[in-house]
């Protein structure tokens, strides 16, 4: 035997809904905050998971941050000297460059700017990506020539009184000509890079040395070239340094780690927003089942009816359970779309790029209709249990 | 289908074949009790509510259950349509003991062979009028269309069919009662019970509903059982059982 038709049935349910009224939508409003808080949780820790890696995409994870800390004392030192003993080292699978970094007053056609004087190797762009925008970034062969490369910034600053600096001009620093080899193009701060690019120009170590006699080597950036672990690239460049520089307390920063731990303080904010989620989907469980147990009370005649024309236990249990599971669908998917506009107004809110989580709508609407189900199963059975005659009595 | 019930629907099939327009045999038995007995506990006490009742309708009679409220006559009529068990007794349906059968079985007996009439009419006030009707073929598994289509030649026959579109609430008791007696004869019952089914009327709706419920079980040969206080409205039956402290007794014409 057929239960009597799907559509029907569901007609029925939203008809009984709306004749318990207020009950209803209490019942609904519990299943809704609960639906749109499982959904909004798993879009927002998607989203800061999506934001976390993001930030250090530009720089990629494969770079290294180690800083030499002058905290054990001041160790008297000439700046060629560290960085020939930083380029002495012995680090397959890296590719390294020292940074040393001082403030500095730029001039170009009679028109001042201060900037961030850093000492690198050439090999620094390919490890902090810099792109050049004009002309070309330091060359080996400029080690010992007076030529800087300019931050984007620092190239407008300088250009701002309508004669833009072009590869093949000269800028003075203090007392010193350097000839500009190139500009790079604008780029984000980032998170664990030392350097400004805007704001700085890069130039060889003998001329940081010229316009700077007390200058040290600051910070140490590495690539981890694969196959390496960035983990075991880590370790690498941190016991060459501190064998080289014994005095200098060496302090690693790895993006990876950062990440990591990133995600697992996403993770446990998840966790704790989605126990949140949880109670309150078991509470709106406990609603659904006491609308479901006043509307078996209250529709006691009507069971006796239909089992005297013929309806089976199963047919009331499933009578029940389709009503449970309406209230439950209509509730689920409404609270997906509240919890979807939520997660993204916190994205708007924190400024990150709202992504959708594909697992968050069938996770969220899911469980919600597992917990509506489960809620509506105890009165469905109890309302199947009855017999005809238990059911007609009228009290 | 267990073979069962499917034994069941071939006895019905013959007993409908037999039963004549206007009349009935006397060779089929449509209902027959034994002894039946029910009781109910009070503070550990069994009380008996009937007591022994043994008495056989035939196919295409109509009866009427009488008495005095409490005296058993409504348990009576729920152990006759398998509303309920009794307790001790036999009770043979249409040739078939029944103590034994599963509720499953029990409630596809009800929904293939009889119909039920209610003192309050038991409408669902969310559904209306026709859909009300056609609940009892929707469980038989007809579609909506098939179903519908009966339900209103149902209501064609009880003057109701003008009303199709209406709910519950929008009907008078006797309008209400008319569509609850189309219900109970859309799927072609061979027994129909009827608790009180004037008790909630007015004289004049009361009069009306008898006629009709009469009418159709002459025109269709169905077996009538009527549980009711009121003599005027047992005195139209072709028999009367009297109800009286739990035992069963026919009233002779």
């Amino acid at each position: 035997m057929r239960l009597a038709g799907s559509r029907q049935v569901v007609g029925d349910a939203i008809d009984t809904f709306r004749t318990l009224g207020k009950r209803t939508v209490l019942a609904l409003l519990g299943i809704v905050i609960g639906s749109a808080s499982i959904v909004a949780i798993l879009n927002i820790g998607f989203n800061a998971g999506q934001e976390a890696t993001r930030i250090f995409h530009d720089m990629g994870v494969d770079t290294l941050v180690a800083s030499l800390n002058n905290d054990r004392g001041v160790e008297d030192s000439l700046l060629s000297t560290e960085v020939e003993k930083i380029r002495s080292l012995n680090l397959p699978g890296l590719v390294i460059s020292p940074v040393a970094q001082v403030s500095v007053k730029l001039t170009f056609n009679h028109h001042p700017v201060d900037a961030r004087a850093v000492g690198v190797e050439p090999a620094v762009t390919s490890i902090l990506k810099l792109p050049i925008r004009r002309g070309r970034f330091l060359h080996a062969l400029d080690t010992a020539e007076n030529v800087v490369v300019l931050g984007h910034a620092v190239a407008t600053s300088l250009g701002d009184r309508g004669i833009a600096v072009e590869p093949g001009e000269w800028v003075r620093i203090n007392t010193y000509l350097f000839r500009v080899a190139g500009v790079l193009q604008p780029a984000e701060a980032s998170m664990i890079s030392p350097v400004l690019t805007d704001h700085s120009v890069f130039m060889p170590f003998a001329a940081l040395a010229r316009v700077a006699q007390s200058s040290n080597v600051s910070t140490v950036l590495a690539r981890v070239l694969p196959p390496l672990d960035s983990s075991e690239g880590a370790s690498r460049v941190f016991e060459g340094l501190s064998h080289a520089f014994k005095t200098r307390r060496v302090e690693m920063t790895v993006p990876q780690q950062m990440i990591d731990a990133m995600a697992r303080q996403n993770k446990t904010f998840e966790y704790l927003l989605l126990a949140l989620g949880v109670i309150t989907l078991v509470g709106a469980g406990v609603a659904v089942m006491n609308v479901m147990y006043m509307n078996v009370c209250e529709r006691r005649n009507e069971i006796g009816l239909r089992m005297a024309i013929g309806a089976r236990g199963q047919d009331i249990r499933n009578l029940f359970l389709i009503e449970a599971l309406a209230l439950s669908a209509m509730g689920a998917l409404s609270g997906a779309c509240v919890g979807i506009v939520l997660a993204w107004l916190y994205a708007v809110i924190s400024q990150w790029t709202f992504e959708l989580s594909m697992v968050s709508i069938p996770l969220g609407v899911g469980s919600t209709l597992l917990v509506g189900v489960l809620s509506g199963l105890k009165p469905a059975l109890a309302a199947s249990r009855l017999t005809p005659v238990e059911a007609l009595r009228v009290y | 289908m267990g073979s069962f019930l499917l034994d069941y629907c071939q006895q019905e099939r013959v007993c409908r074949n037999k039963v004549g327009v206007n009349g009935f045999v006397h060779d089929l038995i449509c209902v027959s009790l034994k002894g039946v007995s029910k009781y109910y506990r009070h503070e550990g006490q069994p009380h008996s509510i009937i007591a022994g009742v043994t008495f056989e309708v035939g196919a295409g009679q109509s009866c009427a259950i009488i008495g005095q409220s409490g005296s058993g006559k409504s348990t009576l009529l729920n152990i006759i349509g398998l509303l309920d068990f009794a307790d001790a007794g036999e009770y043979v349906f249409m040739g078939r003991p029944v103590a034994k059968a599963r509720s499953d079985e029990l409630a596809t007996l009800r929904k293939m062979t009889m119909g039920f009439v209610f003192q309050h009419f038991n409408l669902i006030p969310r559904l209306n009028v026709i859909e009300n009707v056609a609940l009892p073929l929707r469980y038989r598994g007809l579609d909506r269309a098939c179903s519908l289509k009966r339900a209103m030649s149902e209501l064609q026959r009880v003057g109701m069919a003008h009303r199709a579109s209406y709910k519950p609430a929008e009907l008078s008791g006797g309008q209400k009662q008319r569509v609850a007696i189309a219900r109970a004869l859309v799927g072609q019952p061979s027994l129909i019970l009827a608790d009180e089914p004037t008790g909630s009327l007015d004289s004049q709706s009361s009069g009306d509903i008898l006629d009709l419920l009469l009418s159709i079980q002459k025109e269709q040969g169905v077996t009538l059982l009527i549980v009711t206080h009121d003599m005027s409205v047992a005195q139209r039956m072709q028999r009367q059982f009297v109800v009286h402290n739990g035992l069963v007794e026919e009233l002779q014409a």
